[in-house]
């Protein structure tokens, strides 16, 4: 009898098999999901209105990008923090510079946006930036960007002292079209206000180191001493508030700007037209009289050419002392020259220029004198001129500014009008005039004599008539009259009351009234019942008085 | 074909005669006449009617209080006349001092004058005397209705002859 031949069996048993591979399966599945379930991003806003943990989306471009996985409140107890997954193929789109904010319905000065969102939900935009990827903390957006972070164009700094009616989104035209968006506006210091802009490519070429910007927003309206002028951009600049660009008239486009080029915000179009200059140079000018009717805005001319224009008319030029001091205080008007108007030159140094220039014609007899523009307003303006006759002036420093010398020059142009009425009333034929009226007096002499002949004339008519009115037939007149009037005052007596004729005229007439109503009662019959013409009225009969006794 | 002819006259004829009934005739009414002793008058009188009376048509209310204008019972004159007439002669008769109308003007204004299917005859108005003075009016009103002995229009002319003669009594005996 054999023995049986015991082996060990130092092999696993081939049944282990199905175990092990169904752990490397398990195992695969679970670094197939660690590989696959992207990067987790911590985002950080200010409230989690529409987010919620699990089914808040992350889109880019509308295309599915990640999935918020928790929301919390921070530390701060101010802000929230919203942990989201972004797909592994996504990561890329984490960039330094990228941004994150909740789309959900919006109402705003633009119209509605986010409508789609009612239905949907909200979701979370992420816009990629420009920098290298890596960053997974960001700091989410209250509001959408107003300018894509990778959108070309051209930002700008524009420097005004208020920003009436401006809001960050406010449209930027050219020319009526929108180019670009007031993108920041920041107070600067108590007087000046810095507006950003951003200019879409490839409107950003448009502007050029002689664009002027000024504020689009409402309705201009000026009248000045030469005409009235409405001005209005846009409908919806009037509206909500704009601004827009252009090139001064008759300027040449200047070269083209940089990035963060900062321009002057002018008021309105008036503006720009007025000082379409860059530079410019203040004068200080002092009247020893009225200054009625002369408005801040109104032109300075210099023999009827545009230089320049007023812009203040207040004692805070005058040094204090002057004021006090002065037996006649004299009435400050700040005016705005361009020397590119009067020596084409627009640069920095150009107002030194102008005034070194200025200086050397007051010396030689230029004044500024205030002159009625037009008689019905009243309106005056500012003109500079040279008055040989007078004695030339120099040009002062009071306050910060330089002083031009003023004149009276109204007076100038009644004196010379008073010398023109002379000359004419010299030129007069004086002599020719007394023989005219000499003869005139003997002509009135010879109308008196034929006159009196008239008058004789007269006397001989007025005694005929008397002749007249002492005849026996105009006696006799006045009888025949009354028996006239007796005779016609019985024709009438017949005809009162109690007369035949009255009383036949009274029947007729009460015959004919009758007749009519009965007329009256036909036409009613023939309207109730048109066939009663032919086939006669209804053969009723008439009420019984009594009857119903 | 002549028999047919003959047949169609015949019923067209029936037509005609069917509509050719014997409508009542039209009755024309006057008040009644009076005879006079006194010929001669100094009487001044006006009359006026209500616009509604002014036709010839006898007016009668019906049980509704509505009126319908007679279309067999008329008037033979205008009713201004026929009052006119019937009043002077009144007046002449039972004024006993005719004096008082010397040289002014009676003026009888009548706003109401029918009968009514129940009997009773209206006469209301008012009549004041025009003096040459311009101070004044005073008017004095007449509200009389009286029921008619009979049914039937001749006993209204009458009623309304018997309300004229209280009328001509109510002056003079204002006058007075």
């Amino acid at each position: 009898m054999n023995n049986p031949i015991i082996k060990k069996q130092t092999r696993l048993s081939s049944v282990w098999i199905i175990p092990l591979i169904a752990i490397v399966v398990s195992l695969w599945f679970v670094v197939q999901h660690y590989m696959q379930r992207g990067t987790e991003i911590e985002i950080r806003f200010e409230s989690a209105e529409g987010i919620e943990a699990g089914r808040t989306l992350i889109k880019t471009l509308n295309v599915e990008v990640g999935v918020v996985t928790q929301v919390e409140i921070n530390q701060d107890l101010k802000t929230v923090r919203v942990l989201a997954r972004i797909k592994s193929q996504a990561e890329d789109l984490l960039r330094q510079d990228s941004q994150f904010w909740v789309v959900k319905p919006r109402v705003g000065s633009k119209g509605i946006s986010g409508l789609g969102t009612l239905l949907s939900g909200a979701y979370i935009e992420l816009e990629p930036g420009n920098d290298y990827p890596g960053k997974t903390s960001f700091i989410g957006l209250e509001n959408p960007p107003l300018t894509p972070a990778n959108k070309k164009g051209l930002n700008i700094y524009l420097i005004s002292d208020s920003a009436a009616s401006l809001n960050a989104g406010d449209p930027v035209l050219f020319k009526g079209f929108e180019v670009g968006q007031v993108t920041q506006i920041e107070i600067l210091n108590a007087s000046q206000l810095k507006t950003s802009l951003f200019i879409e490519s490839p409107y950003d070429k448009m502007v050029t180191s002689h664009t002027r910007f000024y504020n689009a927003s409402g309705i201009s309206l000026h009248i000045n001493a030469q005409s009235v002028a409405m001005h209005t951009d846009a409908m919806e600049t009037t509206l909500t508030g704009g601004i827009a660009f252009d090139l001064p008239k008759f300027a040449k486009p200047g070269r083209q700007v940089v990035d963060g080029t900062e321009f002057t915000l002018y008021a309105d179009r008036q503006s720009i037209d007025k000082h379409p200059y860059q530079y410019s140079a203040d004068y200080l000018l002092l009247f020893d009289r009225s200054v009625r009717g002369l408005n801040v805005g109104e032109v300075v001319e210099y023999r009827g050419i545009k230089v320049g224009s007023v812009i203040d008319i207040d004692f805070k030029y005058l040094p204090k002392e002057q004021f006090e001091q002065a037996q006649n205080p004299k009435v400050p008007v700040l005016i705005r020259i361009d020397p590119g108007r009067m020596i084409d030159e627009d640069g920095p140094k150009s107002a030194d220029k102008l005034t070194k220039l200025l200086r050397t014609h007051i010396n030689r007899g230029l004044k500024a004198a205030l002159k009625t523009g037009s008689l019905v307003t009243g309106q005056s303006f500012i003109q500079l001129d040279f008055y040989p006759d007078l004695a030339a002036g120099t040009m002062q420093k009071v306050g910060r500014y330089h002083s031009i010398p003023t004149t009276a020059d109204d007076l100038d142009s009644l004196i010379s009008n008073m010398t023109a009425f002379t000359h004419k009333l010299n030129q007069l034929p004086l002599e020719q005039s007394v023989e005219q009226i000499n003869q005139t007096l003997a002509g009135v002499n010879k109308t008196v004599s034929s006159l009196e002949q008239t008058v004789n004339s007269l006397n001989k008519l007025v005694q005929s008539t008397d002749n007249f009115v002492g005849s026996e037939a105009l006696n006799e007149l006045p009888v025949k009259l009354n028996q006239l009037i007796e005779a016609t005052q019985t024709s009438l007596n017949n005809l009162t009351s109690d007369s035949g004729l009255t009383n036949e005229l009274n029947n007729t007439l009460l015959k004919l009234k009758s007749t009519l109503n009965s007329v009256q009662r036909a036409a009613d019959k023939v309207e109730q019942k048109p066939n009663s013409v032919i086939f006669g009225a209804d053969k009723h009969s008439d009420l019984i008085p009594g009857s119903d006794k | 074909m002549k028999r047919k002819l003959g047949l169609l006259v015949v019923i067209f004829s029936c037509f005609l005669f069917g509509c050719a009934s014997e409508p009542p005739q039209i009755k024309y009414y006057l008040l009644p006449y009076q005879s006079l002793e006194q010929t001669t008058s100094n009487i001044q009188l006006e009359i006026n009617v209500a616009e509604y009376l002014k036709q010839d048509s006898l007016v009668i209310e019906n049980e509704q209080s509505e009126l319908t204008f007679a279309h067999y019972h008329r008037w033979a004159e205008p009713l201004e006349l026929l009052i006119h007439r019937y009043m002077s002669k009144q007046l002449l008769k039972q004024l006993t001092v005719p004096q008082r109308l010397d040289k002014t003007k009676l003026i009888i204004e009548i706003e109401r004058l029918y009968g009514s299917v129940n009997g009773k005859v209206y006469l209301s108005g008012y009549w004041w005397i025009e003096k040459h003075q311009t101070d004044g009016i005073e008017r004095h009103y007449f509200n009389f209705q009286q029921p008619q002995l009979e049914a039937g229009y001749r006993s209204f002319v009458d009623s309304t002859a018997d309300l004229l003669t209280r009328l001509a009594s109510q002056v003079n005996h204002e006058l007075n």
